[in-house]
């Protein structure tokens, strides 16, 4: 835990600027190893742990489940939550959505007494609609907004724009050619909706 | 000084791609320069690379941008895709005061902000060229439509423009491609609010640079969508597909990138411009070029900046700026009052393509009386979709349910979003930044502009007759808002070297040429002597290529 938050110290709010402290010998060692890290592809931030990243797995499988067509987890949808979590989002946004994943885990284990990644699908189902619905009941005035209706954005979000979701599910024409004004509905995936 | 050419351009995009390809086919040897880098369409153009390419998928590279693109990312077009057609902010500062945020959205490379507009056309009128004369505010034009129109033809059916003719004398017809269709939804807003108020609002599909077919060697729109991504099959207007190419084929062109313009030079004892001073942006060094002519076609604050920081003991106070008009009088349209509503009974019908416009609604306030509150108007652009899968990360369900739901378009939408009018106003204007300076050593602009009184009530107004409107026509859940936008988002800015009738209230003349130097032009949307509330780029280019005749007339002349 302590190395995690080191590197994560080292990582967040930009490297350069978390190198600053260091005597310059050992700035220019964690710069090197910073390359290094990225030329092996790997993220300067440290990004969910594998705990975590199963868990998001889990849920997103789950709001967007296989179908006839292919499912959030088979989109992998959960790998660009983790670029998301280490790239993108602020240190203040990540504890939120680190503690978001830890109290969906806090209530699986009490309702059911396991994680929410081990949960057989009907009570992980079950108990995300309930959760889906706490998250978009009314909200206390001021309240922030509950860490469940940022991961379920992401999942969609990361779906729909995954190249599962958009060849397989929305089976979108990149260059549709012409435009149609006012076309009869086909049952067809997708239907007037548009990544753009 | 030498003249190496017959004439500089200083700018790629809208207007120096125009001034290039007019002066150009007229024999001058011409040399553009471009403060950015080349682009190379094959690679750079990325409209249709899919989401799933792109590390964030749209959500864009947040730390690179509050970082490099602070002030640019305000732009929806500078995202993921398009943010490298946008200036880096950290080489590229301003400072405004604290209580007057101004965004300055910039491109620079070889095309400029061509690459990344919002292709919208429309013609002014003579309501539009007679107004400051009929209401007193800034200088009367020195022109009429009549003294445009010819030129509004001529570049119009050099770059293609689709739209609709409508017959009023208020938004003059242009020479068009066959119009982009309204869908189901725009068909009937339009079908009944043409027998409600009088039959004043009317509406029509954008008239826009897109292709609905094949034209002067570029091909139709193919209805990908995100037109400001670029454009592989160049069916949009933009000056490295259209203007700069014409101009290459005369022979006559050279095309100078990573040529920042510091000054131009000013020859006392002729009192003519000789020619510029150019810093290369990788080198750094210093650069002269001589010329007989130079145009000025750099976007209305840049060309301000370079004229102001042209300091010499004949115009301490900046080139061509004995009026002491030089930066004043900036405009940008104020857009952002408006509504949206639901559009029922359309539920069996959908689109297929992406459209890249939306409808037009021309102005109506101000036309044929005088509201009581406000002078000049507004139009509205606008246009009805069906929401997509982004509608389920707002609100609640999940599983099998939420994805077969998803497979189904959502409710129809249609919106009214006002771009109005803005006045001149002397003390909204630019001057040097006494302490900042750019990447290459050039001062900064300091921008001091604000919304007044006649804006915030088009603002408001907007809102109200939107909401009005999309009622009368019988939508649901109508909403007007109105959008507290900063001045320069709208990135219309215009104004800072403003055309007119004489020397002491004007910087420029009826043919863009300066009144202090005869032989500098400038095109771009510094000429401006009023703002109308049109899109105004069409306008800019008409400009352009009017004065670029006038220059060859007189040069062949022996005036210049």
């Amino acid at each position: 835990m302590k190395r995690r938050q080191a590197l994560r110290v080292l990582g967040s709010s930009a490297a350069a600027a978390a190198l600053l402290p260091f005597a310059p010998s050992d700035a220019f060692a964690a710069g090197r190893a910073i390359h290094d890290r990225l030329q092996r592809g790997e993220r300067v931030v440290d990004g969910l742990t594998d705990a975590q990243l199963a868990l998001v797995a889990a849920v997103a499988g789950t709001i967007i489940p296989a179908t006839d067509t292919p499912g959030a987890r088979e989109a992998r949808v959960h790998e660009w939550i983790n670029v998301v979590y280490a790239d993108w989002m602020s240190d203040s946004e990540r504890s939120v959505f680190s503690a978001g994943l830890e109290s969906l885990d806090e209530m699986s284990q009490r309702e059911h007494g396991t994680t929410v990644a081990q949960l057989a699908e009907p009570d992980r189902l079950a108990l995300l609609t309930s959760v889906d619905a706490m998250a978009f009941a009314p909200q206390p005035y001021g309240a922030p907004p509950p860490a469940f209706r940022r991961l379920k954005q992401l999942v969609i979000h990361g779906y729909y724009t995954s190249e599962i979701g958009q060849r397989e599910e929305l089976k979108v024409v990149i260059i549709p050619g012409r435009y149609d004004s006012c076309r009869q509905m086909q049952p067809a995936p997708g239907g007037g909706g548009s990544d753009r | 000084m030498r003249a190496d050419y017959d004439a500089i351009v200083i700018g790629s995009g809208i207007t120096g791609g125009w001034a290039a390809k007019e002066l150009t086919e007229r024999g001058l040897r011409t040399l553009v320069l471009e403060a950015g880098g080349p682009i190379d369409p094959l690679k750079d153009y990325v409209e249709h690379v899919p989401p799933y390419e792109r590390k964030f998928r749209g959500y864009g590279d947040r730390k690179a941008l509050e970082r490099d693109q602070f002030v640019q990312r305000a732009c929806y077009a500078c995202d993921e895709y398009s943010g490298k057609f946008f200036v880096n902010d950290r080489e590229n500062p301003y400072t405004t005061p604290d209580d007057a945020p101004f965004d300055w959205i910039r491109g620079r490379q070889v095309g400029g902000r061509s690459i990344t507009w919002g292709r919208q056309v429309y013609r002014w009128s003579d309501l539009d060229f007679e107004a400051n004369l009929r209401d007193g505010h800034g200088v009367d034009w020195p022109i009429r439509y009549a003294d445009i129109a010819p030129w509004y033809d001529h570049v119009e059916s050099f770059i293609g423009i689709s739209g609709e003719a409508l017959g009023l004398d208020h938004l003059p017809d242009g020479r068009f491609l066959p119009g982009m269709a309204l869908n189901c939804a725009e068909e009937r807003v339009r079908d009944r609010l043409a027998p409600l108020f009088d039959g004043s609002r009317i509406v029509t599909i954008g008239r826009v640079a897109i292709l609905t077919q094949n034209h002067n060697g570029r091909a139709a729109c193919h209805y990908c969508g995100p037109c400001e991504r670029g454009c592989i099959t160049r069916s949009y207007f933009s000056s490295i597909g259209s203007t700069l190419p014409a101009a290459e084929a005369t022979g006559r062109l050279t095309l100078r990138p990573w040529s920042v313009v510091s000054e131009i030079i000013h020859d006392p004892s002729s009192g003519r411009a000789s020619g510029v001073r150019v810093i290369d942006a990788q080198s750094h060094e210093t650069i002269e070029f001589g010329a007989r002519v130079v145009f000025l076609c750099a976007s209305a604050l840049e060309s301000a900046r370079i004229l102001l920081n042209s300091r010499s003991a004949a115009f301490p106070a900046g080139l061509a700026n004995s009026s002491g008009e030089l930066g004043r009088n900036v405009m940008d349209h104020c857009m952002g009052g408006g509504a949206n509503g639901s559009v029922d009974g359309l539920d069996d019908r959908t689109t297929f393509g992406n459209r890249p416009t939306g409808t037009y609604m021309p102005r109506f306030r101000n036309v044929t009386d005088q509201h009581p509150d406000f002078v000049r108007g507004y139009a509205y652009q606008g246009g009805a979709n069906r929401s997509g899968w982004q509608r389920g990360q707002w609100g609640r369900g999940i599983g099998a349910e939420l994805k077969e739901r998803l497979r189904s378009p959502g409710p129809w939408n249609f919106g009214l979003y006002g771009f109005g009018e803005c006045l001149p106003h002397p003390e909204n204007r630019v001057s040097l930044d006494p302490d900042r300076k750019d990447a290459w050593g050039i001062p900064a602009l300091h921008i001091d502009v604000r919304w007044r009184d006649n804006e915030r009530k088009l603002l408001e107004d907007m809102s109200v007759q939107a909401a009005e409107m999309l009622e009368a026509a019988g939508l649901g859940n109508v909403s007007p808002y109105v959008n507290d936008n900063p001045p320069g988002l709208t990135i219309h800015e215009m104004g800072t070297a403003r055309m007119g009738r004489d020397a002491k209230t004007s910087v420029l003349d009826a043919h863009n040429a300066a009144w202090d130097v005869p032989n500098l032009y400038v095109t771009d949307g510094a000429c401006m002597a009023s703002s109308a509330c049109q899109n105004p780029s069409i306008t800019y280019m008409a400009l352009t290529a009017r004065a670029a005749a006038h220059a060859v007339e007189r040069m062949n002349r022996r005036e210049l």
